[in-house]
């Protein structure tokens, strides 16, 4: 009997493991099935229940970043009624996205869909939210695909890696979206995309937290170019006529002495070359007169005036409530690091942690540029990192890595500084988590929370944010740099580093950084290599193969002149200078140190007033109104025919129309008229007969060159 | 002894034992839907709970199950029986569809009458006398009903802006007090059916309401909300008068019988017992491994049940406070 | 019994006691989705010439003034009342008096509905019809109508009154000759003109007309070997040059041409200049301009939205009664003339406001469910379409989003929604958004 028994026993024992043992290989995971599965279907999307408000009353954290608070929503909330345990498909959680009950979000999934098996199965097994496995990595293929035709499709994956070393294929969980819809077309079902246009294009791939761009590149030209006999004076030009060659756009020739001249002359002093300077760089027949000229230009004081100038855009100074001493002695203080060739970590370094009476401690203002210590952490996320962390304020940034812990905890590290007239620590500072209702807690963003009793947290910030190893401070400010010089940013917009926009030349902008990070992080090391590589001396004549391309520098970027350049630029043209507020008349203007300083014409020119960040131009400096001033306004014309002036003098000294005309060519466009546009002029004058009309003309020319786009724009 | 008769006595034990602990561990994956509500039957011999599984009777206090049943309405929220101990209500309903109150006569517990007709579940109900009772849903209405005419509705009180999860019924018998998810907590004129006030110190969804018993001074009603806090109000004259914060979240609550102690039962499946005058937590103890979502203390005892997830139903034992006088039956 | 109809028709507890909608073979979506597609059959006619935006700038609140909702409780309902209107169970915010005499003339949509809650991309939403995306910056309505439209006269295309928002870039990708002219100064100043409109002292058209001619010369020789040239000149310079040219254009934006008993009707005082912007705009579309926005700033009452209805004891000029005043006046002006016809007057805002009010005593962005108002230009009056819940919070029956509310817009400016632009690399775009449905109901 016994015997029987322990027999019936082992059996049952061992049914009932063969039967657990089954179950457990189709048990579904909560937090790797389940979780992937409302992300795919866009559930806990921004614009769905991942909204920081949640919809409907049901929250969920934004595409699965907390799966636990997940769990307590979906089971335990509400008394447990999203699910029922019992009768697994009368669970609203199942019946509102089968649209059984009426659901804002429409029919997300159809009931037969393996979102919905998956989703029961899940409630009848128990509604579990033990998980199996933990997931370390998403391995997402191909990284970068080039194929030599468009429309061809190309395979995309998705594999998971777990802790416990096992893999699996979550393809059909990851969402695939095209950055640009007309340029690459994307199926989900069968997760393939086919390129539409030629060129390089991204898709995001995102599973779960993991968001990874794939690059897709079809080159332009119909074979392959060769590019090895283009001269190469860098790094720089390697790797850009690299990307050329993938990319089969062949670029235009290097400009000529007199665009360079005037293209560096506005690139690192923001002022034209002085005719006579024209002229003799233009009969010097030395080989290497351009570095020389970059050397010269790089120790000048306009070059120092110019860069404090960038400086103070960057940091957007201006005076705190009106007050112009504070402004002036932050801006004596940059003046005097950009003399010095200040290493830019320290600069850095001194403005995090700076205190003291902002009239005497310059960069003590640092902490006044803006409101309250959240928008102080959005601007100096924005400034040292590259990195908008201002979405991170509601919910996890939907794109890139930081997190709202990452957001408030930097925004506390700043509450601990008391941003008035004189800086100072406030220890008692805080800014309340809108999560927790509680005070955040001090987070050096993307790594780990500082210890409750830490006292130097803006030290601990600045030694982290300035380390040789940290990812983002060398290359935020090389990304700027390249931009000033080059038109674009390797990664535009240039405060928008995140890993679903990659650079265009992720190997440059490394050694970029790297170079700069070698070299003392000094500002003038890093103009000084552009300045002298190819790439930087191309032709803005774009070639019929290459006219398209507006980021891999096939040619060089047309860019309209920033206010200050321009006004000043006009003002040297006409030889008359322009009056700003209370300022000693013949002050510059790329010297000014207040953005609101009175000046229509700056106001005309559409100046920026360090409000937010500089770099954005989406909005046109331009347009209509401009148009009616120049026409009808002082700008120019106050100034065209005043006594003093470049045209004065020169009829003063008796020059003759065409010897005038040719004089402003070198004045403002920096080189001579070619003999066809002297003859266009010759043609013009010859109809004239009194000075007097001619008097006139000679206005209208010099109005007209002020106007054109050669001269508003450097190229 | 021979040597089948030594395998079979080696091998019985472990074998019972490799076998139950297998069986059971698959047993132990498939749980139960968690208990929603817990109220002491009016003799305090027998507590009732419900959940998504229906209606159970446990005797007292063993908790033993005596009878289970399923009810006419599913995904059941609450449970009270009317002021004469005859009738029992229980309300729940479809989800984001439909609500509705079963009743049964006590103590035959067969079901007479069901009320309805709510857009939502029935999250709370409250008996007026023996023959009217009031349902809270979560589609933000309060109905009034009379056991009589159950399918005349006699009022209908609106004003909440989200599903109201809780009513108390002052002792006049003509005030009401609601709170739910938009974190207020109204009184009401049953008479005329007005609103007199809304009082909106909650910072999250309230999930309970209880009267404290009690003679003498204005009536005094708690509210447990999701922002951790118990508050006392005097909803009389609209006053919160103070407030306890614990460290989680209180789903539950229920005051002894001589006002001198509540207990709360709490998201972290324990309970705590709040005293009231001093505004502090007196005990932290275990309940439900998991979340502990209703609590009910006896009338006369210091023990409590405490219902919560995967259908645990456990009995507590509080110290006794103040001048009370219990004593264990 | 209080049933709430869900599904336009059907009781909807009904159907799920049948076993649900499933039983009958088509899921709700699908059920929606064929009485929708029954609705748009009838093709409309396009009657506007013109188009009047009215941008209340910060996001207005529906329930102050299209959608009150005098019946729910005091939060949601605010601390203003409403008033009834010539039209039988329609309702409007009680500031808008004038306007509810005139409500047989207008359409308004309360179901709008949009997921984007902050300024700029509310913005964007509401005046592209399109979501702001990384890749592309979407023009607005008047630019794709400057683009679209023959020029007919000097006067800009597509003008602003008195700035044109920060919030998104006028034309987005199309030539710049499309984006906004912004007038600029304000309008209820007595000095009020439109800057350097008039020739600088010794100047003459001759002059003018040289200097844009030696532009043009220096512009082609510069671009001559430059493969992406563009082959027109300076289309800001030409219009700039076209305008100063032509008095009868220029004296479009005086103000003062206008007698004092117009004037003050349209309002010489609040909402940021609503009233007189309202009357520069009937003179520009009067003279032909396809597209003016009048924009009135001050919108986004997070806090005191009882300043919406006066700002101190026996204030006449706060916004709402400003609002009030210019727009019944535009109304009413344009139908007395006989333009109202053929021009479209829009009222909107990038998203509505909370329906409960907050602890500031005001309410926060709320693009859930918000109001659009709508007259002239071939809009059938006198009709509410769509509707939001109980509460204000969300639609209630035909949720319209901006895209759709964009593909009408352009329908009725006689602009097909599915025809092409094109941008600077040559890439197709959609006037109107893909699968953007137009409101049939609107069309007369």
């Amino acid at each position: 009997m016994k015997t029987l028994l322990s027999a019936l026993a082992l059996v049952v024992g061992f049914a009932a493991a063969g039967v657990a043992e089954e179950a457990s290989s189709r048990r579904v995971d909560f937090r790797n099935d389940l979780i992937p599965m409302f992300t795919k279907n866009g559930c806990n999307a921004g614009a769905c229940h991942g909204a920081a408000i949640g919809r409907g009353g049901f929250k969920l954290s934004l595409y699965g970043g907390d799966p636990a608070s997940d769990y307590e929503a979906i089971v335990r909330q509400r008394q447990g009624r999203r699910i029922h345990l019992l009768d697994p498909a009368g669970s609203l959680i199942y019946r509102k996205p089968a649209e059984y009950v009426q659901h804002g979000g429409g029919a997300v999934f159809e009931d037969q869909s393996e979102s919905a098996r998956l989703l029961l199965r899940w409630i009848e097994q128990g509604a579990s939210p033990v998980s199996r496995r933990e997931l370390v990595d998403v391995a997402i293929t191909p990284a970068k695909h080039v194929s030599r035709s468009l429309d061809e499709p190309i395979a995309l994956r998705a594999v998971a890696h777990y802790a416990d070393g096992s893999t699996r294929d979550v393809t059909r969980w990851t969402i695939f979206k095209a950055e640009d819809a007309s340029a690459v077309a994307v199926d989900p079902a069968s997760a393939t995309t086919r390129v539409l246009r030629p060129g390089r294009h991204i898709v995001i791939a995102r599973y779960l937290n993991t968001v990874v761009p794939i690059e897709l590149v079809v080159p332009l030209a119909e074979s392959t170019i060769d590019l090895a006999d283009e001269a190469q004076s860098n790094f720089i030009d390697q790797r850009v006529l690299e990307s050329l060659a993938a990319l089969g756009l062949s670029p235009s020739p290097v400009c000529d002495d007199a665009t360079y001249l005037r293209r560096v002359s506005l690139d690192l002093t923001g002022r034209l070359p002085s005719p006579q300077q024209v002229r003799d760089f233009l009969d010097d027949d030395r080989a290497d007169k351009r570095r020389v000229l970059v050397d010269r230009l790089l120790e000048g004081e306009a070059f120092q005036q110019y860069w404090t100038l960038q400086l103070a855009k960057l940091l957007r100074i201006s005076p705190p409530q009106g007050d112009q001493q504070a402004a002036q002695a932050y801006h004596r203080w940059v003046a005097d690091q950009v003399k010095r060739d200040a290493s830019y970590r320290q600069l850095a370094r001194t403005l995090i942690l700076a205190s003291g009476d902002t009239h005497v401690v310059g960069p003590a203002n640092f902490y006044r540029t803006t409101t309250g210590p959240r928008e102080q952490a959005e601007f100096v996320s924005e400034l040292f990192m590259g990195s908008r962390l201002r979405c991170a304020n509601c919910h996890n940034h939907p794109l890139d890595r930081w997190t709202q812990d990452d957001y408030h905890g930097l925004a506390a590290v700043f509450a601990k500084v008391e941003q008035g007239e004189t800086v100072r620590p406030k220890p008692d500072g805080q800014t309340i988590h809108p999560r927790t209702l509680e005070p955040a807690a001090e987070r050096i963003p993307g790594e780990f929370f500082l210890a409750d009793s830490a006292t130097d947290g803006r030290q601990q910030f600045a030694d982290w944010l300035t380390d040789p190893a940290n990812p983002y401070f060398a290359k935020a400010i090389v990304n700027r740099l390249w931009q000033r010089m080059m038109g674009r940013g390797l990664v535009e917009p240039v405060d928008d580093f995140r890993d679903t926009n990659p650079a265009t030349h992720p190997v440059l902008l490394d050694q970029l950084a790297e170079d700069f990070i070698q070299h003392g992080y000094r500002l003038r090391r890093t103009l000084r290599l552009i300045a002298n590589s190819t790439t930087y001396a191309r032709s803005a004549n774009a070639t019929a193969e290459n006219k398209d391309d507006d980021r891999f520098y096939s040619h060089a970027l047309r860019r309209p002149l920033e206010a200050e350049v321009l006004a000043d630029a006009i003002s040297d043209v006409l030889g008359v200078a322009d009056r700003y507020g209370d300022q000693p008349v013949g002050t510059r203007a790329v010297t000014l140190v207040s953005p609101a300083t009175a000046s229509p014409a700056l106001d005309i020119l559409g100046r920026c007033d360090r409000s937010g960040a500089c770099e954005s131009s989406s909005r046109s400096a331009g347009g209509l109104p401009q148009k009616l001033h120049l026409f009808n306004g002082d700008l120019l014309n106050a100034r065209i025919a005043a006594e003093g002036g470049r045209l004065e003098r020169l009829r003063l000294e008796g020059k003759r129309s065409m010897e005038v005309i040719q004089a402003f060519y070198l004045a403002a466009l920096s080189r001579p008229p070619t003999n066809r546009e002297r003859e266009h002029w010759q043609t013009q004058l010859n109809g004239l007969g009194s000075h007097h009309a001619r008097q006139a003309f000679l206005e209208d020319f010099v109005w007209g060159l002020l106007t054109c786009e050669e001269f508003v724009t450097n190229h | 002894m021979q040597r089948h008769e030594v395998c079979s006595r080696y091998l019985f034990a472990p074998s019972i034992v490799l076998g139950l602990t297998v069986a059971l561990s698959v047993a132990a994956t498939a749980t139960e839907p968690p208990i929603t509500a817990v109220t002491f039957t009016p003799d305090g011999q027998a507590v009732v709970a419900v959940s998504q599984a229906g209606m159970q009777v446990c005797s007292w206090p063993d908790l033993k199950r005596q009878r289970t049943s399923k009810a006419s309405v599913p995904n059941l929220h609450c449970a009270a029986f009317s002021p004469d101990g005859q009738h029992l209500a229980i309300g729940g309903g479809y989800p984001a569809e439909d609500g509705s109150v079963e009743l049964r006569s006590w103590p035959a517990g067969t079901p007479t009458a069901k009320l309805g007709d709510h857009d939502d579940s029935v999250r709370a109900v409250v008996w007026l006398d023996s023959s009217r009772l009031l349902s809270a849903s979560a589609d933000r209405q309060i109905r009034l009903w009379d056991m009589k005419t159950p399918r005349e509705l006699v009022r209908v009180l609106q004003s909440h802006s989200r599903s109201v999860d809780a009513l108390c019924l002052l002792e006049d018998g003509k005030t009401l007090v609601s709170a739910g998810v938009d974190q207020s907590v109204r009184v009401w004129d049953l008479e005329t059916g007005a609103l007199v006030r809304s009082m909106n110190q909650h910072t999250q969804g309230v999930h309970d309401l209880a009267l404290r018993p009690g003679e003498g001074g204005l009536p005094m009603v708690a509210s447990a909300a999701g922002d951790r806090t118990i508050r006392f109000w005097q909803p009389t004259i609209g006053r919160m008068v103070r407030y306890v914060r614990l460290d989680a979240m209180p789903m539950d609550i229920a005051w002894r019988s001589d006002g001198s102690q509540i207990v709360a039962a709490c998201a972290d499946g324990r309970i705590r017992v709040v005293d009231p005058e001093e505004v502090k937590v007196t005990e932290t103890l275990d309940a439900i491994d998991g979340w502990a979502y209703a609590v009910a203390v006896h009338p006369h005892q210091n023990r409590v049940v405490v219902g919560g997830s995967d259908g645990q139903l456990k009995k507590v034992t509080i110290r006794s406070a103040g001048n009370a006088d219990i004593s264990v039956r | 019994m209080n049933h709430l109809k869900r599904c336009v028709g059907v009781v909807r507890r009904d159907v799920l006691r049948i076993g649900g909608l499933s039983a009958l073979g088509i899921g709700l979506g699908d059920f929606f989705r064929l009485r929708r597609a029954a609705a748009a059959e009838t093709s409309p006619v396009a009657k506007a010439k013109s188009c009047i935006l009215i941008w209340l700038d910060g996001g207005p609140s529906h329930l102050e003034t299209f959608d009150p909702k005098p019946d729910a409780p005091r939060e949601v309902r605010g601390p203003l009342d409403s008033i009834a209107t010539g039209i039988a169970g329609v309702r409007l915010g009680e500031c808008l008096q004038r306007t509810a005499t005139i409500m047989d003339k207008m359409a308004i949509v309360r179901s709008m509905t949009s997921p984007l809650g902050e300024h700029n991309f509310g913005t964007h939403y509401l005046m592209t019809g399109y979501k702001p995306s990384p890749a592309l910056e979407y023009p607005t309505f008047g630019a794709t109508l400057a683009h679209e439209r023959e020029r007919t006269g000097v006067l800009p295309p597509h003008v602003a009154v008195p700035e044109f928002s920060r919030n998104v870039s006028g034309n987005g990708f199309l030539p710049r000759g499309t984006e906004p002219f912004s007038v600029g100064g304000n309008p209820e100043r007595p000095d009020f003109k439109v800057r350097d409109l008039d020739f600088y002292r010794g100047l003459d058209l001759d002059r003018l007309d040289r200097r844009r001619r030696i532009v043009n010369a220096l512009d082609a020789f510069a671009r001559s070997r430059d493969a992406s040239a563009l082959s027109q000149s300076d289309p800001d310079l030409e219009q700039a040059y076209d305008l100063i040219a032509s008095p009868s254009a220029k004296a479009a934006f005086d103000l003062s041409d206008e007698p004092a008993s117009v004037r003050n009707r349209y309002g010489r005082s609040g909402g940021n200049g609503i009233g007189q912007s309202c009357l520069l705009a009937r003179r520009l579309v009067e003279r032909g301009v396809p597209f003016v926005t009048v924009n009135s700033a001050g919108w986004d009452t997070h806090q005191n939205i009882i300043q919406l209805k006066q700002r101190y004891a026996g204030d006449r000029n706060a916004h709402l009664p400003s609002l009030d005043r210019a727009y019944s006046a535009l109304i009413q002006d344009l139908d007395e003339r006989g333009l109202l016809g053929e021009t479209l007057v829009v009222v909107m805002g990038e998203f509505g406001r909370t329906p409960k009010i907050n602890s500031g005593g005001g309410r926060d962005h709320w693009p859930n469910v918000f109001s659009v108002a709508l007259a002239g230009g071939g809009v059938k009056g006198g009709q509410i379409i769509g509707s939001s819940d109980p509460l204000g919070e969300l639609p209630h029956d035909q949720p319209v989003t901006p895209s759709d509310l964009a593909a009408t817009i352009y329908t009725l400016l006689g602009i097909d929604p599915s025809h092409e632009l094109h941008t600077g690399d040559g890439r197709p775009v959609r006037v109107a958004a893909d699968g953007a449905r137009i409101v049939a109901q609107l069309f007369g």
